[in-house]
């Protein structure tokens, strides 16, 4: 059957045409003004899903950089916190060593020594870097200062040695920090040390404990009565000697010495000096001797000093001059100590070290003590006790300059990781917009299309709804 | 002779002038919808037999009917219908597309991106107190948008009960108006004749109830219609049926006919669409987004909850979650924890805690193990009250609230600890973090006898679960007793002074997770989120009042981020909850869902439209008016009468010369 057509039918369809031709315009318009191909998922469900998904790995990626980015000051701040600090480090080496030179008296290490302490505070300050309200070396207590300086200097870690990471990727973790334990307190250890100026000596039994233990070897009395009318000052309460020490008076030469230490004169007899003589032998122990009452005679006696001993906080015990494992225990830090008693010699304060735990901050305050020198060592005892030191500070500088390279590497990785994910995010921003954007000549292209379609439409339209018969009757 | 034609000149006059009516009530309704063109059936007389020949008698207007296909008019009904559902359908899926505002700023996917991204932002520096913040604003964002969501949700779906209510209305209004026009149909058509317009307008008027809801429709022979929906009558004769909108026990929106307990299932027309989205579809989209929800709640304080605040171990918890005396005893006790109402499971697992002394910082680790099938509330309160310092009761109204004695503090972080045995007399301490994939308890047994420190070639092996030696350490002459030795997967072991045997063994459990069994994420303990659907989801007020409960760190040291990277890992998880996809990819399937249902219902809509365009262009071409056409009629029945009307003058004036004859 032929179509037979109705006016009804054309209006509708030149309408439904309109309608259809309008929408593609409008459609056409928003692609074209937006960009985008997808502005909702109906527009294509695949592509809305898979557009949403590139968007997740989009936000992936920037997460990653971004973390990567906010990371990069620590590990930057970090490196350059090291980096002066190992300059410091490297100055105490070098002054240490000089101060080792014969060419230096008291007085010239002494003025080294308050060198190393001003450098030790800048040191200290280096290890409390922060950056962001974020000290950079208490391992994952970022909160407190990890490095506190104590009453007498003293220098304690109250960090940890956490490594905080962070992710960026699928299981690539990267670490920003380098706990501070690790560069400013790194342990190697080795075994135990005693400074011994007291002459206590690491013990034939095992101690067991952790970083340094002070010591304190007290003198009780002195018993024995030097010969040639001399008598012991104070009653012997304020002396050093421990264990048996000669005094020897030369009568020829007007000297008087203790043990090897360096003879020196007698006063004349009445000289109110002679109340209180301060005799010291080779050991740097003392004795206060009353020599107004000398009557000329040469004499040899034996002085012994009683003592005690004790470990940290501890109870003072007798010192066993016969114990080859003297136990010694610390009840504050747990430090079970077995030394060997029987060459003390005088009253001091020993510091035991677990070696290889001892932190830099230790090592620096004991090469300071050494210089300044308060015990009246002779240059060859100091310069035997460096040695051990030296040793400790040197290792120390190691672990600082590996800490920086561990830094410079975490700082690399971030950038090798934020290089890389930069390239991931170039190819998944090209993805997303295969996926959601317009190609805009296409879009251009296809609103003209759409808008001459539209015209066309209309000016047909316009055409055939004016023809009518009615125009031709009459 | 003059009878006749007289006669005849005056049917014709009238059928001219009823045909000219007939193309004018056309031209009238030329855009009437629903309109058929009438025709006047036009016949010639009868003949008469005049002096023996048979002559014709004229025309004859016989009656008026209407031009009409009554199959395409019933298909035409049928893809009205076809098409008020998918129209229906695709502008309420419509709705919930715009509603979802995928893909897009401010939409759900880039809410959850934003919040992992400020964990992320946030594990380069945990203990910094702005960039928690950070992170909780953008937590409460991401929550905040699931609350919107659920209640746009919500809202559409009470709009489109509205709706239904509405449509249901006009579907009465229709089938009593159908009912109306079958009884003055059959009275106009009990002579026979064709009530054209009558039956026009009820076609229209069924026209428009097919818009709502799919009928068929039987034609009975008094001309009356009965119409149906799913064998559900709605119109019978000059009766209609109301039908009601009713809300079933499952919280659907059913309707029947009045007085019919079966339900009216309607499967096309906009009736059916909007039940389908008040029943169906929104329900689904809810539920997905509950899942989500829920799935991130439980996920996040899974990791969330075995972490430790930055401000330290807490005093004292209160969990969110209730339980529940199910059997009504009055007791909780005797409850199996899974199954004492909370709302996430619990599984076989242990949950590690560790009490802090304050004062000294020492810590003391403790692990309760709990079977899913046996553990009871009693079991789990009591093991908890067995460390010395907590003190843990069920409030009365089934919250658990735990406190620590004062001077300790308590954290659920996975810690090594040492489970049985000992080294003689040296003590063993484990430190560091367990970095290993799988939690395994490490055992050390000396090869032979010795003092730790001091006796030449002491070895100590380790042994991890499965029996393989993991680590030989030499703890003989040369060893600090107490420094630190390393055993790999961030461990480190020190043993302290003393003798030890080979008969002696020690044993160390690691911990991947403190928390195993998800008891603490069940209970609502330490959590970040809260809530079970998309409606009550939001950040703990306790944490977003105190930041610094934001438990980032797993070790207790507040620059730590290891429940960070828990919860960050949930990102990229395949999450179980939600068919086996990380977080944003679910937010795709679903955009892509809802995407799929619009597009295919505009789809399905295009290619019925076309079907419906081509069945009314059919009916159109037989039953619609061509104005030029009745133009052309109009024309011929003016001249048709014009011709009669001569006709008559000339039998007018052929009479007149008669009669002047007479």
């Amino acid at each position: 059957m032929p179509l037979r057509p109705t006016h009804a039918a054309i209006y509708g369809l030149v309408q439904s045409n309109l309608e259809r031709r309008l929408a593609e315009v409008i459609r056409a318009q928003e692609q074209a003004a937006t960009g985008k191909r997808i502005l909702r998922p109906s527009d294509d469900p695949v592509g809305a899903s898979a557009a949403i998904d590139l968007r997740g790995e989009q936000s992936r990626i920037a997460r990653w950089r971004e973390t990567a980015s906010v990371s990069r000051p620590y590990l930057d701040a970090a490196n350059s916190a090291l980096d002066s600090a190992q300059e410091l480090v490297g100055q105490i080496r070098a002054l240490t060593v000089q101060g080792l030179s014969a060419t230096m008296n008291d007085e010239d290490r002494r003025g080294l020594a308050a060198q190393l302490e001003s450098i030790k505070a800048s040191l200290v300050d280096a290890a409390n870097s922060s950056f962001d309200g974020k000290y950079l070396f208490g391992g994952t207590v970022s909160g407190t200062k990890p490095f506190h300086a104590g009453s007498g200097g003293r220098v304690a870690y109250r960090g940890n040695d956490g490594v905080q990471s962070v992710l960026l990727g699928l299981g690539v973790e990267v670490p920003i920090n380098v706990p501070g334990s690790e560069v400013f307190a790194a342990r190697d250890p080795r075994g135990l040390s005693i400074s011994g100026l007291s002459g206590v000596r690491v013990g034939s039994a095992p101690s067991g404990g952790d970083g340094w233990v002070s010591i304190d070897v007290r003198h009780d009395a002195t018993s024995g009565a030097p010969g040639s009318g001399i008598t012991l000052a104070y009653g012997g309460s304020r002396d050093s000697i421990l264990g048996p020490r000669a005094v020897v008076v030369d009568a020829e030469a007007g000297t008087i010495r203790l043990g090897n230490g360096p003879s020196i004169k007698l006063p004349a007899a009445g000289d109110p000096a002679g109340a209180d003589l301060l005799l010291r032998d080779e050991h740097g122990a003392v004795v206060h001797l009353d020599v107004r009452g000398y009557d000329g005679t040469s004499s040899t006696t034996t002085l012994t000093g009683t003592g005690s001993i004790r470990a940290g906080s501890g109870d003072y015990v007798p010192i066993d001059t016969g114990a080859t494992a003297f136990e010694l225990v610390d009840p504050s830090s747990g430090a079970v100590l077995r030394v060997d008693t029987t060459n003390v010699v005088r009253s001091t304060q020993d510091v035991a070290r677990f070696a290889g735990t001892i932190d830099l901050f230790t090592a620096i305050d004991g090469i300071i003590a050494d210089l300044r020198n308060d015990q009246g060592l002779s240059l060859d005892e100091i310069q035997e006790r460096m040695d051990a030191r030296i040793a400790e500070l040197v290792r120390n500088h190691e672990a600082v300059l590996s800490g920086m390279g561990r830094a410079g590497a975490a700082a690399q990785r971030l950038e090798a990781t934020d290089e890389r994910l930069s390239n991931q995010e170039l190819t998944v921003a090209g993805r997303l917009s295969a996926v959601e954007d317009v190609d805009i000549t296409d879009a251009i292209l296809a609103l003209t299309r759409a808008q001459q379609s539209l015209e066309l439409a209309q000016s047909a339209g316009a055409r055939l709804l004016q023809t009518s018969f009615l125009d031709y009757l009459r | 002779m003059s009878g006749v034609a007289f006669n005849l000149g005056i049917e014709a006059l009238l059928a001219a002038q009823t045909a000219l009516d007939t193309v004018g009530h056309n031209l009238a309704n030329a855009n009437t919808p629903g309109y058929s063109r009438q025709n006047l059936l036009l016949s010639a007389g009868p003949t008469q037999r005049l002096g023996g020949r048979l002559v014709g008698t004229g025309v004859r207007a016989d009656r008026v009917v209407s031009v009409r296909d009554l199959l395409v008019d019933r298909r035409i009904l049928t893809q009205r219908a076809l098409m008020g559902r998918l129209e229906t359908r695709s502008s309420a899926v419509g709705d919930v597309e715009a509603l979802l505002g995928e893909p897009g700023n401010g939409s759900l996917s880039s809410r959850i991106s934003g919040f992992f991204e400020a964990v992320s932002r946030l594990s380069a520096n945990p203990g910094d107190p702005v960039l928690r913040q950070d992170t909780l604003r953008a937590g409460t964002d991401m929550t905040e948008r699931f609350r919107s969501l659920e209640t746009g949700f919500q809202k559409l779906r009470k709009d489109a009960a509205a709706r239904v209510a509405d449509q249901v209305s006009k579907v009465n209004a229709l089938t009593n108006d159908v009912a109306t026009l079958n009884r003055a149909i059959a009275a106009a058509e009990i002579d026979g004749s064709q009530a054209s317009d009558l039956r026009d307008s009820r076609d229209e008027t069924i026209r428009k109830l097919s818009d709502l809801v799919d009928v068929s429709i039987v034609e009975r022979p008094d001309g009356t219609v009965s119409l149906s929906t799913r064998g559900q009558m709605l119109v019978s004769g000059t009766r209609a049926f109301q039908i009601e909108s009713a809300t079933s026990g499952s919280g659907e929106t059913i309707l029947r006919v009045r007085g019919s307990d079966q339900p009216l299932r309607p499967a096309s027309g906009s009736l059916a669409a909007l039940l389908e989205q008040v029943n169906q579809f929104l329900p689904a989209q809810i539920q997905k987004l509950d899942a989500l929800a829920k799935t991130l709640v439980h996920e996040a304080n899974k990791a969330h909850s075995t972490g430790v605040p930055s401000n330290g171990p807490f005093r004292s918890l209160e969990s969110l979650h209730a339980l529940s005396d199910s059997d009504g005893d009055g007791s909780y006790n005797d409850e199996l924890l899974s199954r004492a109402g909370l709302p996430f499971p619990i599984q076989d697992g242990a949950l590690t805690i560790s009490v802090t002394d304050r004062e000294t910082g020492g810590v003391q680790t403790y692990r309760i193990e709990i079977d899913a099938e046996e553990t009871t509330v009693g079991d789990f309160v009591g093991a908890l009250n067995a460390i010395p310092e907590m003190t843990v009761v069920v409030e009365g109204d089934g919250f658990l609230s735990l406190r620590a004695a004062a001077g300790y503090g308590f954290d659920f972080a996975p810690r090594s600890f040492p489970t049985s045995g000992s080294l003689g007399g040296s003590s063993v301490q484990i430190s560091g973090r367990f970095a290993g994939d799988s939690a395994t308890s490490l055992s050390f047994r000396p090869r032979s006898a010795g003092d730790i420190g001091a006796t030449g070639g002491l070895l100590v092996d380790v042994f991890d679960s499965n029996g393989d030696r993991v680590a030989t350490l030499d703890v003989g002459e040369g060893y600090v007793p107490g420094s630190e030795l390393d055993l790999g997967n961030g461990l480190k072991v020190s043993f302290g002074l003393g003798a030890v045997t080979n008969a002696d063994t020690f044993a160390v459990q690691t911990a991947v997770d403190g928390d195993t069994a998800d008891v603490l994420a069940a209970l609502g303990l330490n959590s970040l989120f809260q809530g079970t659907g998309a409606a009550d989801f939001s950040v703990v007020a306790r944490v977003l009042d105190d930041p610094r409960l934001f438990a980032a760190s797993a070790t207790g040291a507040n620059g730590d981020g290891g429940a960070l990277q828990e919860l960050l890992a949930i990102s990229e998880a395949e999450l179980a909850g939600l068919a086996g996809t990380p977080p944003v990819q679910f937010v795709g399937g679903l955009a892509a869902d809802i995407g799929f249902a619009r597009s295919s219902a505009e789809l399905a809509l295009g290619t019925e439209k076309a079907l419906h365009d081509g069945l009314v262009a059919q009916r159109d071409a037989r039953s619609g008016v061509n104005v030029d056409e009745e133009l052309v009629d109009m024309l011929r029945f003016q001249q048709a009468y014009q011709a009669a009307a001569q006709f008559l003058q000339v039998v007018n004036s052929l009479n007149d010369e008669l009669l002047r004859l007479l």
